[in-house]
């Protein structure tokens, strides 16, 4: 009499729905991420020499200040300033900035370490120098000036 | 006799190739994904003045003071006000401006902040402190950088400076039993092999340079002067406008 032999378990992965896999992993993710959006204003950025421009590391923890004038190169033009979502007179900002510092230090444990200014390059020193006199005020004293790549100057 | 049938031509796309196409498209756009990264001139305010702060009188023989003014656009002019003496700039009078853009000012500025370059001994103590506070540890934790080194296995190396470039030879160096030759400019880094870098510091000048600008004069022009300070070896300004005292470093 002959046995039947008894089925065998496979050691082998099926892996035909592989690519079927990927694909809607990848269009799932496509689909899905989404970028922080810098909710910035529109300025026109200085320029300086990449050697004395340094990026700021991940470990840092920075506030992105935006400031311009409501008619770019109209010094009697309003001043405009954003934080986060957030439209203020410049005048407000040091304070802002403050508050924020306090709630990073209260929910975090976390001290603000650097306050980036991306400011457009006609806005006035003299606003410039009194937001300086504001945030020493407020005890914020660590500055980024953001600039581009020193191009059309050099 | 049997006939053979003829091959037909199969309706169905070949996929057996797809993963391998996603899988290279994926590798692809991972490996040549840049994100845009910001950059800037880094720059501290001076400590509000308050009763536990004191005054700090910048020596004259360390001091140039520059009024900056706009020029058109893009264009920037500077009336030095004050200058070390006997260094190779001097006050200028009314009208004697120059151009922030000029090679006998810059090159002035950087032979003055050369001349003052830090000795070794500021910088690394500067760099012993920015350890301690890198690691969370208590100031005078270490008694010495090499003590400091030796404890926490770290790697000291150098990084050289922009300085170099311009002042070849003539840079000034000084020789630390830790680093080696270190020119001015320099910066001196401590890093270990798991975290990388840990703390650093710059031989910096110990020449101060005030900013006076035009109250009218745009933000670029800060920029600019930043940056032209920067590239000849300052990194300690104050900025200000001539109706109120501003900040500085």
């Amino acid at each position: 009499m002959k046995f039947k032999s008894r089925m065998k378990v496979g050691s082998t992965i099926f892996t035909g729905t592989m690519a079927d896999i990927v694909f809607l992993l990848l269009v799932f993710f496509m689909a899905t991420t989404l970028f922080k959006e810098e909710g910035g204003l529109r300025v026109r950025f200085p320029q300086a020499h990449p050697q004395v421009m340094n990026e700021l590391g991940k470990q840092f923890l920075t506030v992105t200040v935006w400031i311009k004038q409501s008619d770019p190169g109209n010094d009697n033009s309003e001043l405009i300033a954003r934080i986060g979502d957030y439209d203020m007179p410049v005048e407000q900002v040091a304070e802002q900035l403050s508050r924020l510092s306090s709630k990073f230090w209260r929910e975090q444990n976390q001290k603000l370490d650097v306050v980036v200014l991306n400011v457009d390059t006609r806005v006035p020193m003299e606003d410039i120098v009194g937001l300086f006199n504001d945030m020493r005020f407020e005890e914020i004293y660590s500055i980024q000036f953001n600039a581009e790549d020193l191009g059309q100057y050099n | 006799m049997r006939i053979r049938n003829r091959p037909r031509a199969s309706g169905a796309i070949p996929d057996a190739s797809m993963s391998d196409i996603a899988f290279l498209l994926l590798l692809f756009f991972l490996v040549t994904t840049t994100f845009e990264v910001q950059k800037g001139i880094s720059y501290k305010l001076p400590k509000k003045p308050d009763e536990t702060t004191e005054e700090v009188v910048i020596d004259e023989t360390n001091r140039l003071v520059m009024t900056i003014k706009q020029w058109g656009a893009h264009e920037y002019v500077v009336l030095i006000d004050q200058a070390p003496p006997e260094g190779p700039l001097s006050r200028a009078r009314a009208g004697e401006d120059v151009s922030l853009q000029d090679t006998t000012l810059q090159n002035g500025i950087r032979t003055l902040a050369a001349q003052r370059a830090e000795a070794i001994d500021a910088v690394q103590n500067r760099l012993l402190n920015n350890l301690e506070v890198a690691k969370g540890l208590p100031s005078g934790t270490f008694s010495s950088l090499e003590t400091a080194i030796a404890a926490e296995n770290l790697v000291a190396m150098i990084r050289p400076g922009i300085i170099r470039t311009y002042l070849g030879a003539a840079t000034p160096m000084e020789n630390s039993p830790v680093f080696g030759e270190v020119a001015f400019g320099d910066t001196l880094v401590l890093s270990d092999a798991r975290q990388g870098d840990i703390a650093s510091a710059v031989r910096e000048s110990e020449l101060v340079v005030i900013l006076k600008f035009f109250p009218d004069c745009d933000y670029e022009g800060m920029v600019h002067a930043l940056d032209v300070l920067r590239m000849n070896g300052v990194s300690r300004t104050g900025i200000t406008i001539q109706q109120r005292m501003g900040g500085g470093a």
